[in-house]
């Protein structure tokens, strides 16, 4: 067997990881369906997908997590079984996860010694400076930024041994010049003969960097191992989708002008959960009719501002009103017409045990009361009724909402909030998050509907592109503070970058 | 007056030091992530043992190896509920503690009353004959002194050493072990038992060196008292050490006043400690929360 | 994508989670089968034949008299239950039954050494609830002001509530025409709970059982319960959707110290009559573990509290028959609630 010489290039045929014919079924759904994948020494290969395409699924399955029903894994050419995580980094195949599995009250040298015994600071400095990653061997986890962390566990996975490293969506929670300096890391590994894995739903990423692409959906193969300059966008979306997605209409009417602002916050900051000031001296207005995006890299005071916007947070300084009166709590909030999605639903939202109609009622400005009982009948109706406007098909209302996968708990947290029709602010806080497609175009239409109809809307997402397709204006967050505002219409990804890392406009 | 600073010093020392290896115990379940409140009734399970078998044998130090194996059997329950059955954990400690109970007074019945042999204080040469110190840190019994090694020794393992990384990750992020090849279970298992079996040391202790007798629910909230103090020492060895020679103090200022004839109340002072713990549990407040170790705060909230 | 790395679980019959009457039922069976078993093992290392012991137990339950004493165990059981019961579905672990049982004695007795006449049972039973619920609002002050696990301070607050009783009746309520034993002097007989026609049983158990149908009906079906339900499954999610969080944990707090309260009150007027040391018995913690064996259900907890009632009477046949210390039942009890902890119901995925 021949290994690449990282030196030339040159690609031998055997690949470092190869599956066939892979097949996974969970009770009656067919997670994966004979699927045909490869990586070679010195490529970078992306996975693309729809949430439930069974990227997951696979990845789980090369990693030891889950057991295939059916097919074979074999690394650089020979058969081989992985009933573990370990036993899958034994055969070189590393995993950076998109939650990163880091400790964070450990440093950095703890964190790499539970995957690599008896190793030393001096030994993580070296490997650092070899693959090009700026990370401090000393440093609490939790004191580091998401990209520091990204960092600190790629050299993880690397000093593990892994000549396969597959990165779960590396990019979602990074900044645009984070991204290119992770790609330039990338580039480092496939010019020193690893195989690279990446898993990502954005096709401009796909085209920086893959070599080679495959597309799921629906647990098959759809495009396998292609070259992505063979294919046009639109073939790789439908690719990906299985018929043409309509885009949004891009001619929409610009809010009033001089109208009074819903949303109005006048210099203020706010503590985060850990008891430091997480948002710093914000002035932001949204006017009625006007959809605000707010970026910033992850932990930027994105939190904290959708929660002082709905009155779940006090303000330290400054003042945070909603047409014109001042916020004091969630319950006036709720009954002042503010509706919000929340960013972690089942951190924040979601009752185990309850129902979705019982979740319903928790979003009502006024439960509906029947002597000392909650009117349940009612509430049974109401859900109905706002399922029916909103038409994001959600699960039986006698369903527990937390025994629901993750998409379909956004669409109860979705038709909560969006299917009020009086509501005059809406805060979505990562609105899309887990669904699919088709029905994260119908969430974008919906809260453009609710733009038009007078409310304001303001939306926190990780998706430069979403931001810049649905907004007025682009609030840019960093460190806590509002870097600055640009109009959506012509925005220029770069600068949005540049404002999230905290960089002059 | 000097005398009676003398006097509380020593007493803390003396009555501190049941309750550190308790808390010291109870410090290894919860850094990884367990809270048991059975280890009120390991300690009462390692107090009988260690009085029974010191008194069957004739040599304390096979009563205090039977007090920590009691003890640590008693925890081998709360961890196997715990870690493998999923049981929640307050509730699990409790009945624990119950079972303890149960256990010592139909076992311990016998040994009401019944002579042992016991630990006397040993005075360290030279070390002894220091002012003050001499008298306070080295007029002890010898397991007085192996506890002064204990909780350095802790400290040291939790930090430096592979293990100690091990359980803290367990207290962690225990998932992140499964990640690399670990049990995080047996992990916490491990730490659960040799929790226990450090709070039996702590209740052999109690019987053989302290009290020199064996009686029903003789722990009297001791072990109770451990978990809190554990809490408010922010889940340091070194502050546990600290804060167990305060109740020692606490526990040891109603006979020191009152053989100066100074008549206190005997019910306020028996509260005291626990009046103590909680007006300390009260200032530091959520400070020790945040503290926690991030699978226990999950327990905790 | 998030990855979740939890491996496949074998599913094995034994522990999947089922549904259905008869799976549910073999399961309890099995259970309280292996706690009988290990304590019968006890029961031999000690000498005693348990087959005997234990038949001896169950049958010396079944006489009229020890029914009514049955009975008479449980009323107070019950009330402290649901002292546990209803703070529980507001997320809130209420280990200080025993404490606050202890306080509401002590309240009722404080009332009754002042009030005489007709006035005074009532007001001794509105005492006893103000003084468990007081004790009870100790901890939970502590928990929404500043933070403190409520568990840890409902025990430690058992002792510093044991104390006062102690210093109360060693000192200032001292029965001084009494046989010197530390004791209040002991209730006029209108200050005593009246019985149930023609029985020894006192009213106390009719008091509990109501007490037990509202704590049902409350929540289940009333938006209180609701509410409290949703502080309990997620605080966050009740703070968003606008609840007074803190004002439901105190409420719920404060009607669990009080039901608690008046557990202490019944015990005390309607069988004891007098405060003394060892008065409780652990009332609240075996009451703690009813409502742990029922899960927290009031229904269930009230069948519950019979039962450990029943285990209670049947150990006093033991240390006269057997010559086993009383507090030998201890055993018996945690070794059927650890069996049901653990092997009644489907693992939670915590």
């Amino acid at each position: 067997m021949t290994l690449t010489d990282p030196r030339t290039g040159a690609k031998t045929d055997i690949p470092l990881l190869a599956v066939r014919g892979l097949t996974r079924r969970f009770g009656e759904v067919l997670a994966n369906d004979a699927v045909d994948f490869d990586v070679r020494p010195g490529e970078v290969h992306a996975l693309v997908g729809e949430n439930g395409a069974g990227k997951s699924t696979l990845l789980k399955l090369v990693y030891g997590v889950h057991r295939p029903d059916s097919g074979d894994i074999s690394v650089e050419g020979s058969p081989v079984t992985v009933g573990s995580p370990a036993q899958a980094r034994s055969l070189g195949i590393g995993m950076v996860f998109q939650d990163l599995r880091l400790v964070p009250a450990l440093s950095v040298t703890e964190n790499i010694a539970l995957a690599v015994r008896g190793v030393k600071a001096r030994m993580i400095a070296d490997a650092a400076a070899e693959h090009g990653l700026a990370v401090d061997p000393q440093a609490r986890v939790s004191h580091l930024s998401i990209g520091e962390r990204q960092r600190a566990e790629i050299l993880k996975v690397l000093m593990t041994g892994s000549r396969i490293v597959i990165l779960d969506e590396p990019t979602s929670v990074l900044a645009p010049q984070e991204v290119t300096a992770l790609f330039a890391v990338v580039e480092r590994l496939r010019a020193t003969g690893y195989g690279v894995v990446i898993v990502t739903h954005k096709l401009n990423e796909v085209r920086a960097i893959a070599d080679r692409v495959t597309v799921l959906r629906g647990g098959r193969v759809i495009l396998g191992g292609v070259d992505p300059g063979n294919y046009t966008d639109a073939e790789l979306v439908e690719a990906m989708v299985g018929r043409a997605v309509p885009s949004l209409p891009s001619e929409r009417p610009a809010p009033p002008d001089g109208a009074a602002a819903v949303l109005a916050l006048r210099g203020v900051s706010a503590y985060g959960e850990s008891g430091v000031i997480r948002l710093k001296d914000v002035t932001l207005e949204v006017r009625p009719g006007e959809l605000v995006g707010v970026a910033g890299v992850a932990g930027s005071g994105q939190r904290e501002l959708c929660e002082v916007a709905c009155g779940l947070r006090p303000a330290s300084s400054g003042v945070v009103t909603v047409a014109g009166v001042e916020v004091t709590g969630p319950r006036q909030a709720l009954a002042g017409g503010v509706c919000d999605v929340p960013e972690d639903p089942l951190a924040d939202a979601v009752v185990p045990g309850l129902t979705i109609v019982e979740h319903m009622a928790l979003g009502l400005p006024k439960v509906p009361r029947r002597r000392a009982n909650v009117d349940w009948a009612d509430v049974r109706r109401i859900t109905t009724e706002l399922e029916e406007r909103v038409g994001l098909q959600m699960a039986a209302g006698h369903r527990k909402v937390a025994e629901l996968s993750g998409g379909n708990v956004q669409r109860v947290m979705l038709t909560r909030a969006l299917g009020r029709g009086d509501s005059v602010l809406v805060v979505a806080a990562y609105p899309s998050r887990g669904l699919d497609i088709a029905t994260t175009r119908r969430t974008q239409e919906l809260l453009l509907e609710r733009r038009a109809a007078g409310a304001a809307v303001l939306v926190v997402s990780e998706d430069l592109d979403e931001l810049i397709s649905i907004s007025d204006r682009i609030a840019v967050m960093h460190d806590g503070h509002l870097a600055g505002i640009v109009p959506a219409r012509g925005a220029d990804r770069q600068e949005i970058g540049s404002l999230m890392l905290g960089g002059a406009r | 007056m000097s005398d009676l600073v003398v006097d509380v010093l020593t007493g803390a020392v003396r009555g501190g030091t049941a309750i550190m290896f308790a808390a010291l115990g109870e410090t290894l379940a919860e850094r990884a992530g367990v809270v048991n409140l059975g280890t009120e009734g390991s300690m009462l399970v390692g107090a009988l043992a260690g009085y029974a078998v010191a008194a069957e044998t004739g040599t304390p130090w096979a009563g205090l190896a039977a007090g920590l194996v009691a003890g640590g059997l008693l925890a081998l329950v709360h961890a196997v509920m715990v870690v493998w059955r999923r049981a929640d954990q307050f509730a699990t400690g409790l009945t624990v503690m119950f079972l303890g109970l149960g256990l010592t007074s139909l076992f311990g019945a016998a040994y009401v009353g019944r002579a042992a042999p016991g630990f006397d204080p040993v005075a360290v040469p030279l070390l002894s004959d220091l002012p003050v110190l001499g008298e306070v840190l080295f007029h002890h019994d010898p397991v007085t002194y192996l506890s002064f090694a204990a909780a350095p020794l802790m400290w040291w393992w939790l930090r430096g050493t592979r293990g100690g990384l091990l359980l803290r990750t367990a207290g962690e992020r225990a998932d992140v072990l499964h990640v690399h090849g670990y049990r995080p279970g047996l992990i916490r298992g491990a730490a659960v038992v040799a929790g226990g079996a450090l709070a039996g040391v702590g209740g052999a202790q109690l019987a053989t060196a302290y009290a020199h007798a064996w009686f029903e629910g003789m722990t009297a909230g001791r072990g109770f008292i451990a978990v809190a103090l554990v809490i408010f020492a922010v889940w340091r060895p070194l502050w546990v050490m600290a804060g167990s020679y305060l109740f020692g103090a606490a526990l040891a200022l109603a006979p020191a006043l009152q053989a100066r004839g100074l008549s206190l109340n005997q019910f306020a002072l028996d509260a005291l400690p626990f009046l103590i713990t909680l007006a300390i549990l009260a200032i530091l407040g959520r400070r020790t929360l945040r503290a926690a170790p991030e699978e226990l705060r999950r327990v905790f909230t | 994508m998030t990855t979740q790395l939890t491996p496949d679980r074998v599913a094995s019959p034994l522990l999947a989670p089922k549904s259905g009457f008869g799976p549910a039922l073999a399961r309890w069976v099995g259970a309280l089968a292996g706690a009988i078993a290990i304590f019968s093992i006890l029961l031999l290392t000690k000498g005693a034949d348990p087959i005997a012991t234990l038949v001896d137990m169950v049958v010396s339950t079944t006489t009229g008299a020890s029914i009514e004493q049955i009975v008479i165990k449980a009323a107070p059981l019950v009330l402290a239950a649901m002292a546990v019961v209803l703070p529980a579905r507001a997320g809130l672990a209420n280990v200080g039954g025993e404490g606050q049982v202890i306080i509401g004695a002590v309240a009722g007795a404080g009332v009754g050494l002042v009030v005489s006449g007709p006035a005074a049972l009532p007001l001794m039973l509105i005492g006893g609830a103000l003084g468990g619920a007081l004790w009870a609002g100790l901890a939970v002050a502590l928990r929404v002001t500043v933070g403190v696990n409520e568990a840890v301070t409902t025990l430690l607050l058992n002792y510093v509530a044991l104390d006062v009783m102690l210093y109360l009746i060693y000192e200032p309520w001292k029965d001084a025409n009494g046989s010197g034993q530390p004791a209040t002097p002991p209730l006029a007989i209108e200050q005593r709970l009246p019985l149930v026609g023609g029985t020894a049983v006192h009213m106390g158990i009719v008091l509990a059982l109501v007490a037990a149908a509202a704590v049902w009906l409350t929540l289940r079906h009333t938006s209180f319960g609701f509410r409290l339900s949703v502080v309990g499954g997620n605080p966050e999610a009740a703070r968003r959707a606008g609840l007074p969080v803190a004002r439901l944990l105190v409420t719920a707090m404060l009607l669990g110290g009080a039901l608690a309260g008046l557990a202490g009150v019944i015990h005390l007027a309607g069988i004891e009559f007098k405060l003394r040391p060892g008065l409780t018995t652990n009332i609240g913690y075996i009451a703690f573990l009813a409502a742990w064996l029922a899960r927290h259900n009031p229904l269930p907890a009230v069948a519950a509290a019979f039962m450990l009632a029943a285990i209670t009477v049947g150990g006093d046949s033991l240390q006269l028959d057997s010559g086993l210390p009383a507090a030998t039942v201890n055993v018996l009890m945690a070794l059927i609630l650890l069996a049901v902890l653990g092997w009644t119901a489907k693992r939670s995925t915590s």
